[in-house]
């Protein structure tokens, strides 16, 4: 099955969104959306990672024997998280402070180990490498467009690294939207949303 | 007899097994030296940032103070320019709802609290997260250990943080440990 490099950028982002289409890295989407500043660190963050990872899967892919490959990838994926994590902190620890324990939690995110199993450890670097970016744009924008209706809804505005974007100035909203149950509320009715609008078009619904 | 079938891995030779082996020993090896040569261009860096961290949450308490000395683990005194004390500092922790909170308070001779600071904690993003609030913590200021205690439970004079009253009493917790810890060393 072999794609055209465009094709292979931006199917990531709405054909196989690993949030709404392939249902990867749930753990994430679920815990750390409760705003869109944090939504969007953590998108840049993984997606780094998630690049990285895929080229030099991808690099090493001749010489990781089939049987030890998971756990080659998972050594290559925690190395890199905790060269992210060090460099952050000695670099901009504002930065590294707010991102806190969701650094570390990149490595068990299974959109990155998934595209090195499933993506990487079978194509060229560069097509790697641009599967990787496609699939990072498309966390970013499905784990913001999250944050973004539960901040909204859970406190009445949005504001982004200190800036206020949204002030609806209603003050008594619901606080459950930036609880563990308005995760799965605001990403249970977008993924009916998504499958309603795809088989709309013609289209197969999840393919997880 | 068994036949070997190299697809799932059952009736591999011993030779198959010790380069596999060798094999994932490198990748680690690799990663290990990776990351220690990462670690000692950053290490001193990030010791230095978390010092520094440190002091300007000393001062953070007391503010004004001049000049911090320890006394004891834990526990600094502040002073004036002029030497004399303007109160103690205690460093304290207190069990959240997500692993430790660690906090400074700052207590004035009068036992009364003069600010108090979240350092460390890994509470709910968004919820138990607020606990390092401006708003919240400066209700601990100036009260005394009587007060310091949550209002809708009658116990005292703080307002939790909404959806967050584990972390909110973690914070209660640690500041009336401070000032326990500060009639004691009377």
């Amino acid at each position: 099955m072999s794609s055209g490099n465009l094709d292979i950028l931006t199917r990531g982002i709405l054909k196989n969104n690993p949030t709404f289409k392939l249902i990867l890295g749930l753990c994430p989407t679920l815990a750390v959306t409760t705003s869109l500043t944090n939504s969007f660190t953590m998108g840049i963050a993984t997606s780094f990672v998630l690049v990285l990872s895929s080229i030099i899967v991808s690099m090493i892919k001749g010489f990781v024997p089939g049987k030890i490959r998971i756990p080659s990838y998972i050594v290559v994926i925690s190395t890199l998280v905790t060269v992210v994590d060090m460099a952050l902190a000695a670099s901009v620890p504002d930065v590294h402070e707010r991102l806190g324990i969701y650094v570390p939690l990149i490595v068990v995110n299974c959109i990155i180990l998934g595209r090195a199993e499933a993506f990487a450890s079978k194509e060229k670097v560069y097509r790697s490498a641009l599967d990787g970016i496609g699939m990072g744009v498309g966390f970013i924008l499905s784990i913001c467009l999250i944050g973004i209706i539960r901040e909204l809804f859970g406190t009445g505005s949005i504001v982004f690294f200190n800036q206020i974007i949204i002030d609806t100035g209603i003050t008594n909203m619901p606080v459950v939207m930036i609880l563990g149950p308005g995760a799965f509320l605001t990403l249970g009715l977008l993924l009916a949303l998504f499958n309603y609008l795809n088989n709309k078009n013609g289209e197969s619904g999840i393919n997880g | 007899m068994k036949k070997t079938n190299h697809m799932d891995g059952v009736g591999v030779n011993s030779k198959d097994i010790i380069i596999t082996g060798v094999k994932l020993m490198f990748i680690v090896m690799v990663s290990v030296s990776i990351l220690s040569y990462v670690n000692s261009i950053t290490e001193e860096r990030i010791a230095n940032i978390e010092k520094e961290r440190f002091e300007r949450g000393l001062r953070e308490v007391v503010p004004l103070a001049y000049d911090f000395e320890k006394i004891d683990e834990n526990v600094f005194v502040a002073y004036s320019k002029g030497g004399s004390i303007r109160g103690k500092i205690y460093f304290v922790e207190s069990k959240g709802y997500n692993g430790v909170i660690e906090m400074l308070v700052g207590i004035n001779s009068g036992g009364r609290i003069i600010k108090v600071s979240v350092v460390k904690h890994m509470e709910t993003p968004g919820l138990g997260s607020n606990v390092d609030d401006e708003d919240f913590l400066k209700q601990f200021e100036g009260k005394s250990i009587e007060q310091i205690g949550l209002a809708k439970k009658g116990s005292g004079d703080i307002d939790a943080i909404s959806g967050a009253t584990t972390s909110s009493n973690a914070v209660i917790n640690g500041v009336r440990s401070a000032i326990e810890m500060w009639g004691d060393d009377r």
